[in-house]
């Protein structure tokens, strides 16, 4: 069985190698050492370290007190 | 005669060598390397000797194997989640070693390593980020960017910071350039997490109850072997996978996050516990690895597969690396 996914964040396509294990859990090689418990959970992920290292705008949303649950597992 | 790895936290020549070499490899840009010249597109812009292994570790990451039509093609890659993940690693920590030995001109230096596992079993865990790892005078703390330590960043002197140049752009996957100077992203225990680092009883684990070096399919969802319970792909609870080395990279977050993770020094403080740890078990348990060379085994994680690197032209295999002890020991196995 073959899936497909289409991801964008801010219009911008999502284009790191992605796979999905047979129990539904996600991994991304961009962010290698985490797995997710859902496709949601691994794109909160991106953006909250895409904010941290700078590579795109936070749009003035303060990161310092928090981050948002990613359902890592 | 072998040189010595010491514990970074009991051996003050250790720390002061390895920030001191750290920040000389940052600055040398003797060999004229450029992105262009390690095969990347794009601008061609100069790397320094520490900036290659952290472009090194963002290819091997971006090359999946295998890449047969009808396998799954994204389930390793040539460095991580298979079987090559341990001596992949260790041939990288030793092409660093013998960077740091030529601009320290001194060839006794053996990389540190830093025993998370202490850290580990300190309660409450909360106070884990304050240990002395992370004290200014250690490698620093947490910071965006770190502005302590011998690796902090200075906003009105960019040019005598510790600077990060190339990290991996999680969104598109691309090796990237910061829009302006920055420094190193730590978190040291993201705000919302409650978890801490690996403890000394979950390696005691990885020593006592493993007795093979991996199984098939070689993945991250092999339930036993040391390789996949090393690098932190099996559960020590139902709603976890990742643990040990796994953990450590997640616990420091930042630029410990993407495939871009050497750029903080401590990547290789993790490493060589993680090698350290590897030691212990092959003392105990034979030196032995797996898969063999069947062709039924992926292709880059088998016994005599090369292990190819983007900062020398020597190649070396995971049959090549069970066996080190003519190079280097460590002080203290656990």
């Amino acid at each position: 069985m073959v899936t497909t996914y289409t991801i964008t964040i801010d219009d911008q396509p999502v284009r790191g190698h992605l796979n999905i294990d047979n129990d539904g859990s996600v991994h991304y090689h961009a962010i290698p050492n985490q797995e997710f418990l859902s496709m949601i959970g691994m794109v909160k992920r991106i953006i909250d370290l895409s904010i941290d290292l700078g590579a795109i705008d936070s749009g003035g949303h303060d990161h310092s007190g928090h981050d948002h649950d990613s359902g890592e597992g | 005669m072998a040189r010595i790895r010491h514990n970074i936290l009991t051996d003050p020549s250790s720390l002061e060598k390895f920030c001191r070499g750290i920040n000389l490899l940052k600055r040398d840009f003797s060999a004229g390397v450029t992105t262009n010249s390690l095969g990347l597109a794009g601008m061609n812009l100069p790397v320094s000797a520490y900036d290659q292994f952290v472009i090194w570790h963002y290819v091997a990451m971006n090359i999946l194997t295998p890449q047969e039509p009808g396998l799954n093609p994204t389930a390793r890659n040539a460095a991580h989640r298979g079987s090559v993940f341990l001596p992949w690693h260790r041939f990288m920590l030793l092409l660093l070693e013998q960077h740091l030995q030529r601009v320290l001109e001194d060839e006794t230096f053996g990389l540190p390593y830093w025993d998370w596992a202490v850290d580990g079993d300190h309660q409450p865990i909360g106070e884990q980020p304050g240990l002395a790892l992370w004290k200014e005078t250690a490698i620093g703390g947490a910071g965006t960017p770190v502005e302590d330590g011998p690796f902090r960043f200075d906003r009105e002197h960019p040019e005598d910071s510790f600077t990060v140049r190339f990290f991996e752009d999680v969104i598109s996957g691309e090796l990237s350039v910061p829009l302006a100077d920055r420094g190193l992203v730590r978190q040291l225990q993201r705000p919302t997490s409650t978890l801490g680092l690996p403890t000394s009883q979950q390696v005691k684990t990885v020593l006592d109850d493993q007795t093979d070096y991996d199984i098939p399919n070689w993945d991250a969802r092999c339930r036993k072997g040391i390789r996949n319970l090393l690098e932190g792909w099996i559960g020590f609870s139902p709603d976890s996978r990742s643990e040990l080395h796994n953990r450590v990279h997640v616990w420091i977050g930042g630029d410990m996050g993407p495939g871009t993770s050497p750029n903080d020094p401590v990547f290789y403080l993790n490493h060589c516990n993680v090698d350290r740890i590897w030691e212990a078990w092959m003392v105990k348990h034979g030196r032995t690895y797996a898969p063999d060379d069947s062709s039924t085994n992926p292709v880059g994680h088998r016994l005599n597969d090369p292990i190819i690197s983007l900062v020398t032209r020597l190649t070396t295999t995971p049959a090549k690396m069970l066996d080190v002890t003519n190079i280097y020991t460590y002080d203290a196995l656990p």
